[in-house]
């Protein structure tokens, strides 16, 4: 009985090589994306006021209001006085990323400060299910205010989400002990916001030393 | 050999890391479902998170260990190599959309540094594999 020889079979190289040429291709399109992905969206340390016909001027006093918060709790303009305070008013927060990032980064940077209170708030239109998780996962110490008083609308803070629905300018007003305007912040687009180092130095410029100390 | 040396330390390196991470994952779910070892939870997650993370730490243990196989015969363990990388380079584009998503904003730059650690470890695995071995003559 007579063994036959098996020659292994040739191995193609060239599969491999090109495969290796792909993966390098597309980890050098994706280490540029590392490098260059801080463009999309930062915070801006100067405020800019992109409508300045709408809303409450830096001076007057902010509207009143009484929106219902996620807790299900009612929560007045007065409620916000007697330290300082921060409105922001958000298009959503669901498919904005800077949006949500300029919340963490806000948060972060009031970290230890118990004398600020934060209320956001977010037109009704926004407030799906899928919104509203993330309050609830970063535990956030703000109020979410779910805008059904027709508040950004009488800031004149209203526009179209991209799917049609009714959506808000992204704005930031910092209001002093009794409630008037320290501060505004009014934006076409989300991609760039307040910067929380400008927003907690409106308060400490603050000339008037008659406001009471915060509870 | 330096290239073949580089290649078999970069799998020692990621296994070695691979094993660490597994074993905190598999650890934090143990201590969070059975033992209530450490004062506070090592993670900030609800129960079906920590089974998550008790999953991924099984799943990197394996890899870690499909990778030291890699490390004592590099050439006939190429799978495991290519395996690797594609797993590194979805890593990065994770952390990519992960930081995008603004969700992460608290990690701060330390995903785009993971995103292009993982790169720069995936090339590593695609130029220094060595070549194929020629299969044995029966």
């Amino acid at each position: 009985m007579t063994e036959r020889t098996i020659t292994p079979p040739a191995i193609p190289q060239t599969p491999t090589f090109a495969g290796r040429i792909g993966i390098t291709l597309l980890c050098i399109y994706l280490f540029i994306v590392t490098l260059r992905i801080d463009g999309c969206y930062a915070p801006d340390p100067a405020n800019r006021d992109e409508l300045p016909d709408n809303g409450p001027v830096v001076g007057s006093e902010f509207p009143a209001f009484s929106l219902r918060d996620l807790a299900g709790a009612t929560i007045t303009r007065d409620d916000l006085q007697g330290s300082m305070a921060i409105v922001i008013v958000v298009p959503t927060l669901d498919w904005s990323p800077p949006t949500k990032a300029s919340l963490v980064d806000l948060a972060t940077a009031l970290r230890g400060r118990h004398d600020v209170r934060v209320a956001v708030v977010l037109p009704s239109a926004q407030a799906t299910p899928r919104s509203l998780t993330f309050p609830r996962d970063h535990h956030l110490p703000f109020y979410f205010l779910v805008d059904d008083g027709g508040l950004i609308d009488r800031l004149g803070l209203t526009t179209a989400a991209p799917d049609r629905t009714a959506s808000a300018f992204p704005a930031t007003f910092v209001l002093d002990a009794q409630g008037r305007v320290r501060l505004r912040d009014v934006r076409k687009n989300a991609r760039a916001w307040l910067a929380p180092e400008t927003v907690l130095a409106a308060d400490l410029s603050r000339d008037d030393t008659s406001a009471p100390p915060a509870p | 050999m330096p290239r073949f040396f580089a290649y078999r330390l970069l799998a020692a390196m990621t296994a070695a890391l691979f094993l660490l991470f597994g074993f905190v994952f598999v650890c934090g779910f143990l201590d969070r479902a059975l033992f209530q070892v450490f004062s506070r939870p090592l993670f900030a997650t609800d129960a079906w998170g920590y089974y998550m993370v008790g999953v991924a730490g099984s799943g990197l243990i394996v890899w870690a260990v499909a990778l030291i196989a890699l490390v004592r015969n590099p050439t006939e363990n190429r799978g495991v190599a290519i395996a690797t990388t594609v797993g590194l380079v979805l890593g990065a584009i994770l952390r990519l959309l992960a930081w995008y998503s603004g969700e992460y904003r608290q990690a701060g730059d330390q995903l785009r540094l993971e995103s292009g650690v993982f790169l720069i470890a995936a090339l590593g695995f695609v130029w220094l594999r060595p070549p194929r071995s020629n299969p044995p003559t029966p």
